[in-house]
């Protein structure tokens, strides 16, 4: 800076100089004779002073055009290493020191904004699947209770039996016929069978919903080669609350479809989107069409190239086609806010697409209805 | 005693109904898995009282029973429940509730009220 100074200082004064010579007329300073010595120098410094001020004030540009195009590229996002916008000059270190620690700075904050940003988003899915199984809660409690029902009624009735199968053994003996015996303990007996098969498929049924509940809890941070028809089989269980009076799906599911690479807990929590939407999308149906009318909510696994495909298909009310473009953004929703989140269909493209190599989108038409597809690639390495 | 089940699931439906008669043999016992042909069932033969599941398809249990009632008073509506009783309440007040799973003595002894009740 001081240089710069100085340099506008000589610049500016040679010229004056010349100039108070030509204008007055008066040798100057006082005392001093008009000499060719004084026209030479005064020759020189005319010369001299455009050059010095042009070689002084070109690094300044310099400087300036340095500055601005390292700011644009902070603008642009991109946070260059150490800036030297000078390195001949010391005078331009202070102003170096100072960008240099704002580049710092920013820097910092990036990467500890980075890392938060990372931490939250995995927070987000953590907590979004807890939410998933919350909403379905109130739906598998009522689906357990059912089988529960039948098992605590036959166990109470159970022993009621045997009490009266007693009672009437007791009477044969009383009365002294032993020979009605077997014929009475055979009855008993097929009827105590009769209990216990029911209470056998109402433990089965039981035992089929918590296994698919743990699967739900399963973190599964490691893509595991996972059976996509048993993974669906386990969405449809743990949704049959939701869609058992709307929609009982379809399921065409390809036999011998291979086990996919994939993180089993993202993919179900996927499917249990997709599968959630298609049935409000069907029970938001003006009509309701006879149980007894074709599927109108179908699943479907296959093969197409190197890709597994897994295809969500519903007849409901099809999603007008101005609000397709924000279908997988975050936190757009159609339902009610205390409902859904708008993040499910979003967690679901970045799983799929960020985490799993594949793709995931969908054709929709009002009043015809929504298909879903998600390919995901078979080959690991992908 | 004239009962009528109606219950969706085919399972509970028949172990009721099966336990039922097993407790109390001299009772007749309808069946029905849905409110449509629970509603055709008591058209053709009046019962004393109706046991419903609530969380049935086409209209809820509650819906069911008030419709019944609505149409033959001499007949006894009874919820059975697996949802969250409170929320069921607040759906249906004044309605007799039980709650799943609960006991086949219980069911038969709430079906006795309501008819003594009355």
């Amino acid at each position: 800076m001081r240089q710069f100074v100085v340099g506008m200082l000589l610049v500016s004064a040679i010229p004056a100089l010349t100039a108070l010579h030509l204008l007055g007329g008066r040798p100057w300073p006082p005392g001093v004779a008009w000499s060719s010595t004084h026209g030479i120098v005064l020759l020189l410094g005319l010369v001299a002073a455009p050059v010095l001020g042009a070689v002084l004030l070109a690094r300044y540009p310099l400087l300036v055009y340095r500055l601005r195009r390292c700011l644009d590229g902070v603008a642009r996002g991109d946070l260059p290493g150490r800036v030297e916008l000078d390195p001949s000059e010391t005078d331009t270190a202070d102003l170096e020191d100072t960008l240099n620690i704002i580049l710092n700075r920013l820097r910092s904050r990036l990467e500890h904004a980075t890392n938060r940003n990372q931490l939250l988003q995995e927070e987000i899915i953590r907590s979004s699947r807890v939410r998933a199984i919350g909403t379905l809660a109130a739906g598998i409690a009522h689906e357990l209770n059912t089988p529960l029902q039948i098992v605590r009624s036959n166990a109470e009735v159970e022993k009621a039996v045997a009490g009266e199968c007693l009672g009437v053994v007791r009477q044969a003996l009383d009365a002294g016929n032993p020979s009605d015996i077997p014929a009475i303990l055979e009855r008993w007996s097929a009827d105590a069978a009769d209990i216990r098969s029911g209470t056998q498929q109402a433990i089965f049924r039981m035992a089929a919903i918590i296994r698919a509940m743990q699967s739900f809890g399963d973190k599964g941070g490691v893509k595991t080669p996972t059976d996509l028809n048993a993974t669906i089989r386990e969405v449809v269980t743990i949704t049959r609350y939701e869609w058992k009076h709307v929609a009982p799906p379809d399921l065409q599911l390809d036999k011998n479809l291979p086990f996919v690479p994939c993180l089993a807990g993202e993919l179900r929590q996927g499917l249990t989107t997709l599968i959630l939407n298609a049935v409000r999308a069907i029970a938001a149906l003006p009509d309701t069409t006879p149980a007894s009318a074709a599927p109108r909510l179908r699943i479907s696994t296959f093969c197409r190239n190197d890709m597994a495909l897994i295809q969500v298909q519903d007849h409901g009310i099809g999603i007008p086609a101005n609000l397709h473009d924000r279908v997988f953004d975050p936190f757009f929703t159609t339902q009610d806010p205390t409902c859904g989140s708008g993040l499910n269909l979003a967690l679901l493209h970045a799983s799929i697409v960020d985490r799993h190599g594949g793709s995931v989108h969908f054709q929709s038409e009002v009043g015809v209805g929504t298909l879903f597809t998600i390919e995901l690639p078979l080959d690991p390495t992908r | 005693m004239r009962l009528l089940l109606v219950e969706d699931c085919p399972m509970l439906l028949e172990c009721l109904r099966s336990n039922i008669k097993r407790l109390v043999p001299g009772w007749t016992i309808y069946t029905a898995e849905s409110p449509h042909a629970a509603l055709n069932r008591i058209r053709h033969t009046p019962v004393d009282v109706v046991l419903a599941d609530y969380g049935l398809p086409e209209m809820n249990g509650g819906r069911l029973l008030d419709a019944i009632e609505n149409e033959f008073p001499a007949t006894h509506g009874i919820l059975l429940t697996g949802e969250d009783e409170a929320a069921i309440c607040r759906a249906t007040p004044g309605r007799r509730i039980l709650r799943k799973p609960c006991a086949t003595r219980d069911l038969i002894n709430a079906i006795l009220n309501a008819v003594n009740v009355s």
